[in-house]
């Protein structure tokens, strides 16, 4: 009776190590995150309308206050439609934090739309010392041109992984069988301390809206059109597209999300409203507002 | 005439073929009421732009050709004894000009470059018993070739430390280069004519002055001079400090206040940015930051250790 109900548990405990192994990816454990202030993280490609077989970029912009080396746990989506060319990532530290960018050379082989749900990056948050996922925006492209064969639409990726899953799992079972098998046979009590499954951490997944912070901003400055509300929405714009605090203005208007002309009117009426002498700021106030409108439209 | 700097910008564009950096400095300094020095290797231009400016300011132009037998007396003037009339006449050297070329000003020695440099700063010469004001506008303009350094007199940073601006000449593009034989093989002596007035000058330096500069501004100018001392000891910038001897002095910070103002202005714009500030910071410091013998050993260039040294300072 001893000898069922030992094996038995023993059974348990390496079934219940091994669904911990085949269940969805947590985020790593709070011990090996890194503590981060993330400002921003932003998902966007150089067109929102490629064309079939015309290379393409998408860019994940991640910027932190820290000053660090390198942003581990970055996990990009599947790009499900696209092929990957190319990947650089880039870690820029300045004065104003850290940029993280990462820069993928895709190209599309048939016409439609693709969904890229957002990437993510697990850390603690520094505000308030919880373990967090933090998600970019999603992404939806618009790909001109033929739509693609049925026969290569299908996706013959997932199949193949889901076989290779399967598989994998029959080896763990064998495996867990012989463990089984040769631990019964010894008869022995294990002298070694129980085993402690891990605990898994609750993760909490935040809301994150990119341009609450433009909106709270811009609130602010309507009600109080002052100097110290308009430096705000200035960061806050900043801090949306991902340009560092430290960047000029000339410098921002070189990063790739600086480009449509909305934003980059918005960029040049935020520094106008932030160094204009006192006589000509309300007019300045004046003119950027409209300007965030058009941005949180 | 009511011209504007544009107006003197793009007529001297129409002489000098892609010397557009040259050109700026050019109007900086001219507007922020101080002197340049010129640094580049022969025929690229640099006596050229300087010929084009004081004839596009129809004022008076005069040009000294620094050599080592040049005295003193050459460049501020002389009292010569008349014998006709038994007196002592004044004689006015070429520095009473709005507009003075100094031509390879390290060719000469050390006390004519200090004559020079002493009534650059004074605005004013004093011959015999007698001072005499230079005129206004007054805009000196040196040139100095970096390559010949046999039988030159190097200009110590406290004399280099007088022009607001220190600027850089390089080879021009293959386009511009091309550009330059088209035009040049017709007519190279051609200089345009007066597009802008002294009257002009002296308008666009009090405009100028006016332009707002926002305190964030002013300590953003502060911590870019300090950034460059060694003995401030800031550890973000420990790695550069090594090749600096000397940083800027608070003569730097001045200058950039000045030039940063006349670039708004150039940019028709009533207030300063942070990207004035940047563009301006390493003309007004790049020939007032002495550098060590690592920067010729760990094949270093000062111009490339100062834009790392602006680049790591925070905008505001």
């Amino acid at each position: 009776m001893v000898r069922s109900s030992r094996t038995a548990r023993y059974a348990i405990l390496a079934l219940a190590a091994l669904l911990a192994w085949l269940s969805p990816r947590t985020p790593t454990s709070a011990q090996s995150l890194a503590r981060l202030h993330v400002e921003s993280f932003v998902l966007s490609s150089d067109t929102k309308q490629p064309h079939v077989e015309q290379p393409f970029h998408i860019e994940i912009v991640i910027h932190v206050k820290e000053q660090i080396s390198n942003l581990q746990n970055v996990v990009l989506p599947p790009f499900i439609g696209l092929d990957i060319l190319g990947d650089e990532s880039t870690t820029h530290s300045s004065p104003g934090g850290t940029t993280y960018d990462e820069r993928l050379t895709v190209v599309a082989h048939g016409g439609g739309t693709i969904e890229i749900t957002p990437a993510y990056l697990d850390a603690v948050d520094a505000r308030d010392g919880a373990p967090k996922r933090f998600l970019s925006n999603a992404l939806t492209l618009s790909v001109a041109g033929p739509l693609q064969n049925p026969i290569s639409t299908f996706p013959w990726g997932f199949i193949v992984s889901i076989i290779v899953r399967i598989f994998e799992t029959l080896i763990a079972f064998a495996c867990l069988g012989i463990i089984i098998f040769v631990l019964v046979k010894r008869r022995r009590p294990l002298k070694t301390a129980p085993l402690v499954l891990p605990v898994a951490v609750p993760t909490f997944v935040p809301v994150v809206d990119p341009k609450g912070k433009i909106r709270d901003a811009l609130a602010a400055l309507q009600r109080e059109p002052i100097r110290p509300n308009a430096l705000r929405a200035r960061s806050a714009l900043r801090a949306w597209l991902s340009i560092p605090d430290g960047a000029t203005l000339s410098d921002a208007l070189r990063y790739p999300q600086a480009r449509p002309g909305n934003v980059r009117d918005a960029l040049t009426a935020a520094e106008r409203a932030a160094f204009v002498y006192e006589d000509g700021l309300a007019s300045a106030i004046h003119d950027f507002i409209p300007k965030l409108l058009e941005i949180l439209a | 005439m009511n011209a504007t700097p544009q107006t003197l910008r793009d007529a001297l564009a129409k002489t000098v073929v892609g010397q557009a950096g040259v050109l700026d400095g050019l109007l900086l300094a001219l507007i922020s009421d101080g002197h340049a020095v010129l640094e580049g290797p022969p025929g690229l231009a640099k006596t050229l732009a300087c010929k084009a400016l004081a004839a596009a300011l129809n004022g008076s132009f005069k040009r000294i050709q620094f050599t080592p037998d040049l005295l003193p007396s050459d460049i501020v003037g002389t009292r010569m004894y008349d014998q006709r009339s038994a007196d002592f006449t004044t004689m006015l050297g070429p520095i009473f000009a709005n507009v003075v070329l100094a031509d390879e000003i390290n060719r000469a020695p050390a006390k004519v470059q200090s004559a020079l440099l002493e009534a650059m700063q004074e605005r004013q010469v004093t011959i015999g018993q007698t001072t005499h004001a230079l005129p206004s506008p007054f805009l000196v303009l040196a040139t100095m070739n970096p390559l010949d350094s046999d039988g030159t007199y190097a200009l110590p940073l406290a004399q280099l430390d007088r022009f607001i601006v220190k600027i850089e000449v390089s080879y021009p593009t293959f386009d511009d280069e091309l550009a330059i034989l088209e035009r040049f093989a017709i007519n190279s002596d051609e200089l345009m004519p007066a597009v802008a007035t002294l009257d002009d000058v002296r308008r666009w330096r009090s405009d100028a002055r006016s332009v707002h500069l926002d305190d964030k501004l002013k300590r953003y100018i502060v911590e870019l001079v300090t950034a460059t001392r060694p003995e401030y000891r800031n550890p973000a910038f420990s790695q550069i400090h090594g090749f600096i001897e000397c940083g800027a002095s608070p003569r730097a910070t001045l200058a950039i206040a000045h030039l940063c103002r006349a670039r708004a202005y150039l940019d028709t714009r009533d207030f300063v940015l942070p990207d004035d500030v940047r563009a301006v910071a390493i003309l007004a410091m790049r020939h007032r930051v002495a550098f060590n013998h690592r920067i010729i050993t760990e094949n270093e260039s000062p111009g490339a250790l100062l834009a790392r040294l602006i680049a790591a300072v925070a905008a505001p």
